[in-house]
Parts: structure tokens; sequence; C-alpha cells
């Protein structure tokens, strides 16, 4: 059997840390402090209007909206609250996010180094190995090395941007408009942009490739 | 759940983040970068604890005692 050993839990850890999570819970609810429904309307937030199908959307606009794309440069959050979509929860993540553009010269990657800062709203909830202290680490200090074994091979000649989110600002990343796409509508490029793109560890694949 | 009490004002959700960065720099000034007992969650769970404490939400002792009865509980359904 192979064996990942980035999952290799403690079983009774494991256990442990469920039985707090409970009693904590349990506690809050019992006095009063918050209810079963306040916690299952944020989950379900979470679950159906914050996730990276609203960065998808954004991006595939940015991409065929000159207008908005200077916008969502000069202001993330002004040009995000006109085309319809979810207010970002007001402290949690989302108020102040700033978008880069990759483009020929330049690769952006965004990260955060002290902790696990990402805008929600646009992104969802980030993934594990955001949070794991060796790629935090790693990518601050080796970012072309982490970009390769992510599979993106930059020409040397790119120049690599980090961005550190915190709680001041979240950057995401406006990923380049793969070729052989000309013609297709938002949904179409909606579909091709990935999490991943839009935190600058993927490309856009061009969809004949 | 730490949302939820962020929304409800009964701390500021820059704490939790002030909490969970904290948590995470006392694992990383004890470990290498690479070990494995590293866990995310478990991270976040003290920065939640330690803040529902320090907001006096809940005590510790309440805490301790409520997850000691889940725990047998279990053994129990065994």
């Amino acid at each position: 059997m192979t064996k990942y050993d980035g999952f290799n839990y403690d079983r009774d850890r494991e256990i442990y840390s469920a039985a707090r999570v409970r009693a904590l819970e349990s506690l809050l609810i019992e006095k009063g402090i918050i209810s079963g429904e306040t916690v299952d309307k944020v989950l379900n937030y979470f679950e159906t209007e914050m996730g990276p199908f609203n960065g998808a959307k954004i991006v595939a606009k940015a991409w065929t909206d000159p207008e908005f794309k200077a916008q969502l440069l000069e202001d993330c959050n002004a040009a995000v609250s006109n085309i319809g979509l979810p207010v970002g929860m007001s402290g949690a993540e989302g108020e102040h996010m700033k978008v880069v553009e990759n483009t020929a010269e330049v690769h952006n990657i965004v990260i955060c180094t002290l902790c696990s800062c990402y805008p929600w709203p646009t992104l969802g909830l980030p993934p594990y190995w955001f949070k794991d202290p060796t790629f935090r680490a790693r990518a601050a200090r080796e970012p072309r090395a982490v970009l390769t074994e992510f599979g993106v091979d930059l020409p040397e000649s790119t120049t690599i941007s980090l961005w550190d989110s915190s709680a001041q600002i979240r950057w995401f990343v406006l990923p380049q408009r793969p070729e052989g796409t000309e013609g297709m509508s938002e949904e179409e490029l909606a579909a091709l942009v990935t999490p991943e793109a839009m935190m600058g560890v993927a490309l856009v694949p061009s969809p004949s490739a | 759940m730490a949302l939820a009490l962020a929304k409800k004002g009964h701390y500021e959700w820059e704490d939790f983040r002030q909490e969970l960065i904290a948590s995470i720099d006392e694992w990383e000034s004890e470990h290498t970068l690479d070990d494995e007992s590293w866990d995310y969650y478990q991270r976040w769970l003290i920065a939640l604890e330690r803040l529902a404490i320090e907001s006096e939400l809940i005590d510790e002792t309440e805490l301790e005692k409520r997850t000691a009865e889940i725990i047998d509980c279990k053994h129990d359904e065994k």
C-alpha cells in the first residue's frame, strides 16, 4: 500500500482533537453564545456562496472586458462589487483583496508566510498544502524550484514576484489568457480557470493543448 | 464556529489571526519544518480555544472536563 506521509496522523490525536472541537461547540451552544444554526449557516455559506467559481468568473470577465480589468487591477473590491457576486463576509478574509496580473515578463505567486491568509470570497478555503510549513518557507526562499515541482516551467527571463497575504491585503492572481481561446464565452473561459492558477502555482492551459 | 463567534462580536477576526500566527510560530520554533507531526487544524484549534478562554466565553477547566467526558463516552460505545 502506498503511504502518503503528509497525512500520517496519529489516530489518538485525531480522536482527541475531534472530541475537543465537540466539547468547545457544545459548551458554546449550551451557554447560548452560538447556536447550531449559526454554525450551519456559516458552513452553508462557504459551500454555496464562496468559492473558486467566483474568482474564475472575475478572471474570465477581466479577459473579455478591458475596462473591467483596469478597474479590477486598480480597486478589486470596487470592481467585484459591481458584477453580482456575493458580498465578502465582513471581518472574514475578503475585505481587502488585490489582484496582480501575470504577463509574459512577470509571474506572480501568492503565499502567506505567517499563517494561512487567503481571499475566501474569490477562492474559497485554502488547500491543505498552502498552510504547510515547508511550502510556506520554500515558496518564499526558492519560488522557481517550487513552481517547477507544481509543473510550471517558466523561461529564465520571467521575473517571479511573491505576494505575501496578510490581514491587510489578500492577493490573488489574474492568470494569462491562454492561446486558442479567442471567441470563447465568459462561461467557457471561467471553466478553464483553476484555484491554483489564481494562486500562481499553475498556468491556465490552452483548451486545444 | 470561529467565524460565527467573530460575526457575533465576541472578538475581532484579527485577534483570531494573531492567535493562529502565535500557535503556528510556537510549533515551528520547536520542530523542523518537515516534521510529520505537523497538523494545521491542531494549531487552529489551539488558537480558537485560547481565544475563547481569553475572551471569557468558556473556562479551561470545563473544556478539559467536557473533552474527557466525550472521549470516555466514545470509549464506552466501543
